[in-house]
């Protein structure tokens, strides 16, 4: 039996962060059900979603921790960031405030993850060209001088959206490979999930009543 | 509700530990530890032995120093003085040990103190590990994955809470697998309980819990926890296919709305959403005494159960026009009147248990494929014969009434069937060879008695 979907090595963990209204949210509609959302409504506390990806052969699961990007959620939200392997930070291209605050966002992050996790920059709402406020090239600019990865993506078309999260995920796979993350550390934000046993449901189902044939 | 930590309101609540008691038997002495947070109270027993291997593992992981604990002592340890004073001791070291370790109560303490049981910590750590192990063989199975108010209070209350995800360090207790696991899963069962839980004063039936994060639950069951309780329905509504509330709704609007008030505008248009998938709805085992116009917004219920409830009577159920079977059982229905003007197409209709004398108001339900009155005050066969002459009537239920104390009652009722009797069932049972002889003969004296009047009359003109 294939146990389908259930069948990954690995977990990691992300999050999704950024000024409210930027698209965090949308942007984990899109990558998880690969639609977009139109009204969606503002993120209370924390959202969460989960899509099964592959690298380079192996399963892994991601678990996206969407957090709410108001302001009075911020001590909670903060919470989540511990043990993170990506970090994905999210500002709106057509609104420079959300830009802005990213040096803000980028504090956070390195504070409360730890070293080896991999943040990627996301400018959201690439669709939006004439409404333009914040231009590739200097985003591209402050990604390269703080080391983080970086895509312009629409939420709403889906342009770039799985390249944001897979690249990510193959960044973190890297680290594992190259030994740089270490699995065991309980902050790696990374579990190594041994592969469930074939017919995991079987000693369930054993009791189906077949009836009898005498 | 319990938990050691901090919250997002500075939130501090006195938490105590005594031990306020002891039990002796000829062998040994039990503890009884009370264990206070805020107002929430619980007692966990243990023997001087566990303290005793509790302080071990402490001492090996957390460093705490070896001579805290009370030494043992082989002989005269079962006198009075000797306990008493052990008592004290005893509780001057766990007081000590949670003094220091309150930040992060290392996983020993936490079961020696049954947090699994009664902490939001330990409770969503327990929570996480479980639905990491057994999680995707949960959500392959068919069955409703079960929680406990107090279970998923704990999750709400702790995703409230600024702390990590993983706060015992166990990736395996990280809160990630409990949201991994209910945001898929489409099946859940909320068991709640009057009594309080275990040794402890907490009330599940005052627990509030969001499902907002449920986004794939197509089937929600709920017993003893009443739906004011139950927050984020207005998410769930959604998805959801399937509803069960029992011991907990007054009114279905209290779910259906879920303390909407302002959702119908002046001239009558809903202002809400629909529960586009819901197509069943169990809501037996309440006090509903009316349905109210709220049904509107489930317009697409085919199976509703409100048996066991205090309806009177049916109103409202025009909206339902999905709707086939209907279970109004062990209610306290005299009668229904031109039901047919209410309900259209219902082929299965359970009124057993109601105090209904007549059957009239059903006369015009041709859809009905199978009516259970049992046990209601139907006294004579002529208001027991509008539903024998239904055109698809194929179950009939009349036990417990008096009309089953009429001479040759089954052969009366038979007789009314009609053409049918063949294919009528009455009280489970299919009518026998010589029932049908006696119909037959029955049928045949009236119709030639009717031939009579009419062509006594016919020759009058």
């Amino acid at each position: 039996m294939a146990a389908g979907p259930y069948n990954y090595s690995y977990i990691f963990k992300y999050i999704i962060i950024g000024d409210m209204g930027v698209g965090k949210s949308c942007l984990l509609h899109q990558f998880t059900e690969k639609k977009f959302m139109a009204d969606c409504p503002h993120t209370i506390g924390v959202e969460f979603g989960t899509r099964i990806i592959e690298v380079s052969g192996q399963k892994i699961k991601l678990q996206i921790w969407d957090t709410a990007g108001q302001e009075r959620f911020r001590a909670v939200t903060r919470s989540y960031y511990r043990g993170a392997a990506g970090a994905l930070m999210v500002y709106d291209i057509t609104r420079r405030s959300t830009y802005n605050h990213l040096s803000s966002w980028l504090t956070d992050a390195r504070n409360l993850t730890n070293p080896n996790t991999v943040i990627f920059l996301i400018g959201n709402k690439s669709d939006l060209e004439a409404q333009r406020d914040v231009t590739y090239e200097e985003a591209k600019q402050f990604a390269d001088e703080n080391g983080l990865m970086f895509l312009e993506c629409s939420a709403k078309t889906g342009d770039n959206v799985e390249d944001a999260f897979l690249d990510t995920a193959k960044k973190i796979y890297q680290n594992i490979q190259d030994g740089s993350l270490d699995l065991n550390a309980a902050e790696s934000g990374v579990q190594h999930k041994p592969a469930t046993p074939r017919n995991p449901i079987n000693t369930d189902q054993a009791p189906i009543d077949k009836g009898c044939a005498c | 509700m319990a938990h050691f930590g901090k919250d997002v309101d500075n939130f501090s609540a006195t938490r105590t530990i005594r031990i306020v008691g002891v039990e002796t038997n000829d062998k040994f002495t039990t503890y009884i530890i009370e264990i206070a947070v805020g107002h929430y109270v619980w007692r966990v027993k243990h023997r001087y032995n566990d303290f005793h291997d509790l302080h071990n593992q402490l001492v090996y992981s957390c460093k705490v120093d070896k001579c805290l604990l009370p030494p043992k002592k082989m002989f005269g340890n079962q006198s009075d003085t000797f306990i008493k004073k052990r008592q004290s001791d005893l509780e001057a070291y766990l007081q000590t040990m949670l003094y220091y370790l309150a930040h992060k109560v290392p996983p020993v303490l936490a079961s020696f103190l049954q947090f699994d049981k009664y902490e939001i910590h330990g409770i969503t750590q327990c929570m996480a590990e479980e639905l990491y192990n057994r999680g995707d063989i949960l959500l392959q199975s068919r069955d409703p994955y079960v929680v406990t108010p107090l279970q998923l209070y704990s999750l709400t209350e702790r995703l409230k809470l600024p702390e990590p995800t993983c706060e015992s360090g166990d990736v395996k207790k990280d809160i990630g697998h409990i949201l991994d696991f209910i945001t898929r899963v489409k099946c859940l069962k909320v068991a709640g309980s009057r009594e309080r839980v275990g040794t402890s004063n907490i009330d599940m039936t005052q627990l509030k819990f969001d499902l907002s994060l449920f986004k794939s639950l197509q089937c929600l069951e709920s017993e003893c926890c009443h739906v004011s309780n139950i927050l984020g329905i207005e998410t769930v509504k959604e998805t959801l296919e399937k509803v069960s509330i029992q011991q907990g709704l007054t009114n279905i609007r209290d779910l259906v709305l879920n303390g909407l008030t302002q959702w119908k505008s002046e001239d009558g248009t809903v202002l809400v959403t629909q529960w586009e998938n819901l197509v069943e709805a169990d809501f037996s085992r309440n006090s509903i005494r009316e349905i109210d116009d709220s049904v509107q917004l489930i317009p697409r219920v085919e199976v509703l159960d409100l048996s066991h409830n205090r309806l009177t009577g049916v109103q409202h159920l025009n909206w339902l026009s999905q709707l086939t079977q209907l279970d109004l059982s062990n209610n306290q229905i005299k009668d229904l009147e031109n039901l047919h003007t209410k309900i259209g197409n219902l082929k299965i209709l359970n009124l057993a248990g109601n105090k209904m004398d007549s059957l009239k108001g059903l006369s015009k339900l041709f859809s009905l494929e199978t009516l259970d009155v049992r046990n209601n005050n139907l006294a004579q066969v002529e208001e027991v014969q509008y539903v024998c002459c239904l055109p698809c009537i194929e179950n009939l239920y009349l036990e417990g009434n008096p009309v089953n104390q009429v001479l040759d009652y089954r052969t009366k009722i038979l007789e009314q069937c009609g053409d049918r009797v063949l294919e009528v069932s009455l009280d489970d049972l299919k009518p026998s060879q010589k029932e049908l002889d006696t119909v037959a003969v029955l049928q045949a004296i009236r119709k030639s008695k009717e031939n009579k009047v009419k062509i006594q009359s016919g020759t009058r003109k």
